[in-house]
């Protein structure tokens, strides 16, 4: 026996007073009477039991020893070493991703999770403890190991639900983490699947009871899988990217999958800021998917927010949100006396909003998304995008060190990766008229002609420029489909929006925005709940993490208004159909809640102690003791 | 006159107070039962006293009467006069109480002993415990009390309670029969019956005056005591419940019970008192019931 409480057993002490006072007791009071005959008359009967008598003084000494030793014991609090091999720390993670919010196990898959969860702990020993953990994406401690129940079941009821994809991982590497010398740790997953944790586990090992103190065994998880049904159809895409024809363009991608056993048909209504602008019908085979893309749905941008008007077992998967961003038109100005092939192709840019100057009227002060300097280049260029083709020698004011002209030019050399050469091959251009230039340090030299660069990009503090070191008219790169491309690379690299955050994201994920370019301190995030969270940016980066919930997320500073659709989106998710998994047992662990105490040992020797008090009141009642 | 602690001035009083009520009792009933044994005249004059109605006419003292218009008679030597004996219990027992059951048996003795010296009784003090011890002779004279009253102060105590020896002892001490006043509280081992047919059977008008402490008829103690007899030392342990008093108030109840019939039965004169109660009302309260003096 052991115990967990030692200084109690300094409780045995009182037994030094109780004896002194026994003692003193046995000093009896000596009082005169004037005759001992009516006293002896009536202890007469008595007195053929003087040792029973003194038994009796014993008999109450002794009551009083163990009624004091019971309550000595119950203050160190015992154990037996029976009881602590079979104490336990008992890890209960309990899945409340978006697939727990299905209705096939009513009100809900997580309500019945957490009804299994309060049985659970409604059967724990007394020298049990448990912890809570939620997780849908991450694993979240909802409470520590503790035996007191009703915590527990507190903690356990204040688990929400949350339109989060599942990803159990982290949660059962936290359980796993926990081991006791001493205590065996059980370990219990409360989901609707756990095929997710099957594929990861691989390094798990075999599955299976790990006898406890067996290092080498591989710590066992095991799952109790809720939910039976799947008759679910959701949206499991819808994002907006840029279109492959124009970069400045948007499409918009839908997709919706049936993940029942039957036939579904249903309709897709989708909404720009509120207003319905199509509804589509589908008629989904079971486990087909369909998807559908949307272009030029609308320049000035919006919130675009899909939704199936099937009723299902998961609604939570049947509404979807997008952001549609804003066309930008990209202010150009071309500074040439004449260049038809760039006029071209800067004019079919749609988004391109083009203004032609000659090099006499460029006024610097001007501000355009970009300019283009064709074969000239002025004294006072001022700060911004410029693309420079291939300037004067002369040029007053010319930034860079042109040298000799090159003859016999090809290019030998291409930058790979780069975003301006896209798309473009430019090894079999055949260039007719180029100079030496020395690229400014730092500068990123895209192609050139063995050493000498012939198109580079520089970016310095008050502008960034692409330099043409080769006369593109004199080129027939003009007449390539490269040259558009390079072109339009050009405007897109140029005027690439910063500081705007992705339009789409899955719920659970964090919002992370670039504010590089943004001088705001501090920003307002308002979710769908509709409470401002206020958060400071933490260098060029602002991070956001509460996304648990679907819907429109504003982020708002003192100079960016921005908006971030967060949707569940996920075909793992969307696909309810419960998965009992193998990864160490299904099914809660074997003999849990069996035991022969119920209680703690301190709470029978208390019980013990008040019963014998009881006894001994009413054996002095009867004057069997004294 | 010498006063002692016992007795002092206002005790004195008393005693006379008890005289007069007493002489007004006996007036009326002596009379008519007091008997004389003792046949034939005396010439040896004695005293005078009152004349009654009923004495006889032969012994009234005429010149007195043609003097002083007042009728006396004369007493002669062998005129009837009572010998009351007291025996005062002086056992270690009558030490208990407050006030002590010897300063109240001293008292109540001085008051049976003073009516009956002012009646020209005679009277003798007999103090005992287990045995009697030495008396007070006999002596007659209302001026004699203050030699009772100094014999009682001086009077010690001490030994046990032996009721029949000491009476025994009295008995053949003692020649001449009369009015035996037992003052005590009776606690004798070997209880009382014997001791009182002692006296019974050898022809003494017998008058017990039983004292007891209010303690001694219900103790108030409970718990656990080493109980101590004052007279025989000797020691019991006991555990006194409310149960145990119950049963110990049964017992002395009984003892009462069985002495006040045996006295009944066998027309023993029995007063009990607490030694509480006055003992001058004690007095006049024999008195009144027709106790002893008869």
């Amino acid at each position: 026996m052991s115990f967990l409480s030692p200084i109690g057993l300094w409780a045995f002490a009182f037994g030094v007073p109780i004896i002194v006072l026994f003692i003193l007791k046995l000093r009896l009071r000596r009082y005169q009477v004037p005759t001992l005959m009516f006293w002896n008359l009536v202890l007469r009967e008595k007195e053929s039991t003087a040792l029973f008598q003194r038994l009796k003084q014993w008999l109450a000494l002794l009551l009083a020893l163990l009624f004091m030793a019971l309550l000595a014991l119950a203050l160190g609090r015992p154990q037996l070493a029976f009881m602590e091999k079979r104490a336990r720390d008992v890890v209960l993670i309990i899945d409340n991703s978006a697939s727990m919010n299905a209705t096939d196990a009513a009100p809900s898959r997580l309500e019945a999770a957490k009804a299994k969860a309060g049985d659970l702990v409604r059967r724990l020993r007394y020298n049990d403890r448990m912890m809570v953990v939620s997780c849908s994406n991450r694993p979240v401690v909802e409470i520590p190991f503790t035996g007191h129940h009703r915590s527990l079941l507190e903690a356990i009821e204040g688990i929400e639900p949350t339109e989060v994809p599942t990803d159990l991982q982290g949660a059962v590497e936290l359980a796993r983490s926990f081991t006791h010398p001493r205590r065996r740790v059980e370990r219990i997953v409360i989901t609707d699947g756990t095929a997710l944790l099957e594929k990861r586990d691989d390094a798990a090992g075999e599955a299976g009871d790990a006898p406890l103190g067996d290092e080498t065994a591989p710590p066992n998880v095991h799952a109790i899988v809720i939910g039976a049904g799947h008759d679910n159809v959701g949206i499991v895409t819808l994002s907006v990217r840029q279109s492959l024809l124009s970069s400045l363009d948007y499409e918009v991608l839908l997709a919706v999958k049936n993940f029942s056993d039957e036939a579904r048909q249903f309709n897709v209504d989708l909404s720009l800021d509120g207003e319905l602008f199509d509804s589509i019908p589908f008629t989904l085979e079971p486990g087909e998917l369909k998807r559908k893309v949307y272009e030029n749905i609308s320049d000035r941008g919006g919130r675009i927010t899909a939704e199936i008007d099937a009723a299902d077992e998961l609604a939570a998967d049947n509404v979807a949100y997008t952001v549609l961003p804003e066309k930008q038109p990209v202010r150009v100005r071309l500074v040439t006396d004449g260049n038809l092939f760039l006029e071209e192709a800067l004019a079919n840019e749609t988004s391109v909003l083009l203004t032609t100057v000659a090099p006499e009227e460029y006024d610097a002060a001007e501000r355009f998304d970009l300019t283009v300097f064709d074969r000239c280049y002025p004294a006072e260029a001022g700060a911004g995008n410029f693309v420079v083709i291939y300037p004067p020698r002369d040029a007053e004011e010319l930034p860079w060190h042109i040298g000799e002209a090159l003859e016999e030019v090809i290019v030998t050399e291409v930058a790979e990766g780069s975003p301006l050469l896209a798309y473009v091959e430019l090894e079999q251009v055949l260039i007719g008229e180029a100079y030496e230039v020395e690229a400014p340090a730092g500068a990123e030299v895209l192609v050139s002609s063995f050493e000498h660069p012939l198109l580079f990009l520089e970016q310095t503090a008050r502008r960034t420029v692409l330099f043409f070191a080769f006369n593109v008219n004199r080129s027939d790169l003009p007449l390539r489909v490269a040259f558009p491309v390079i072109i339009a690379n050009s405007i897109t690299w140029f005027t690439q929006p910063k500081g705007m955050p992705d339009t789409s994201l899955q719920t659970g994920r964090q919002l992370r925005l670039d504010v590089a370019e943004i001088a705001d301190r501090e920003f307002t995030i308002t979710g769908p709940s509709g409470e401002p969270v206020r958060i400071r940016r933490e260098g060029d980066t602002v991070a956001f993490g509460a996304t648990e919930r679907a819907g429109f997320y504003e982020v708002k500073g003192e100079t960016l208004d921005a908006v971030v659709a967060v949707s569940l989106a996920s075909e793992s998710e969307s696909d309810i159909e419960p998965k009992p998994g193998d990864i160490g047992g299904a099914g809660e662990p074997g003999g849990f809640g069996a035991s022969t105490l119920h209680f703690p040992l301190w709470y029978y020797l208390v019980l013990l102690a008040v019963l014998l008090s009881v006894a001994e009141w009413a054996m002095y009642q009867r004057r069997i003791v004294q | 006159m010498p006063e002692g602690i016992l007795f002092d001035s206002e005790f004195l009083k008393k005693l006379e107070y008890l005289y007069i009520v007493a002489k007004k009792v006996i007036t009326g009933r002596v009379k008519a039962e007091r008997r004389s044994r003792k046949h034939g005249s005396s010439v040896e004059f004695a005293d005078f006293r009152q004349y009654t109605p009923g004495d006889d006419f032969r012994y009234l003292d005429w010149n007195i009467y043609a003097r002083l218009d007042e009728l006396l008679l004369k007493l002669f030597e062998e005129e009837e006069d009572l010998h009351i004996y007291v025996l005062i219990d002086v056992s270690r027992s009558m030490l208990y109480g407050d006030p002590r059951k010897l300063d109240y048996a001293k008292k109540v003795a001085a008051a049976v002993a003073y009516v009956g010296l002012s009646n020209l009784d005679r009277v003798s003090i007999i103090p005992f415990s287990e045995e009697a011890h030495d008396r007070l002779p006999m002596t007659r004279g209302k001026g004699k009390i203050f030699t009772f009253l100094e014999f009682l102060e001086r009077l010690g105590n001490g030994g046990e309670t032996h009721l029949e020896h000491s009476f025994k002892t009295f008995v053949h001490q003692t020649k001449r029969r009369g009015v035996a006043v037992v003052i005590s509280d009776l606690f004798d081992p070997e209880r009382f019956e014997r001791a009182l047919n002692v006296l019974k059977y050898q022809k003494y008008d017998l008058y017990v005056i039983h004292l007891i402490d209010e303690k001694e008829a219900a103790p108030d103690l409970l718990g656990d005591y080493r109980l101590e007899d004052m007279e025989t030392r000797r020691t019991r342990q006991v555990t006194i419940s409310e149960q145990t008093l119950k049963k110990y108030r049964a017992a002395f109840d009984g003892y009462l019970t069985d002495l006040e019939r045996y006295c009944k039965q066998r027309e023993i004169g029995y007063i009990r008192t607490f030694t509480s109660f006055p003992f001058d009302e004690l007095i006049l309260k024999v008195f009144r019931s027709g106790g002893f003096l008869k």
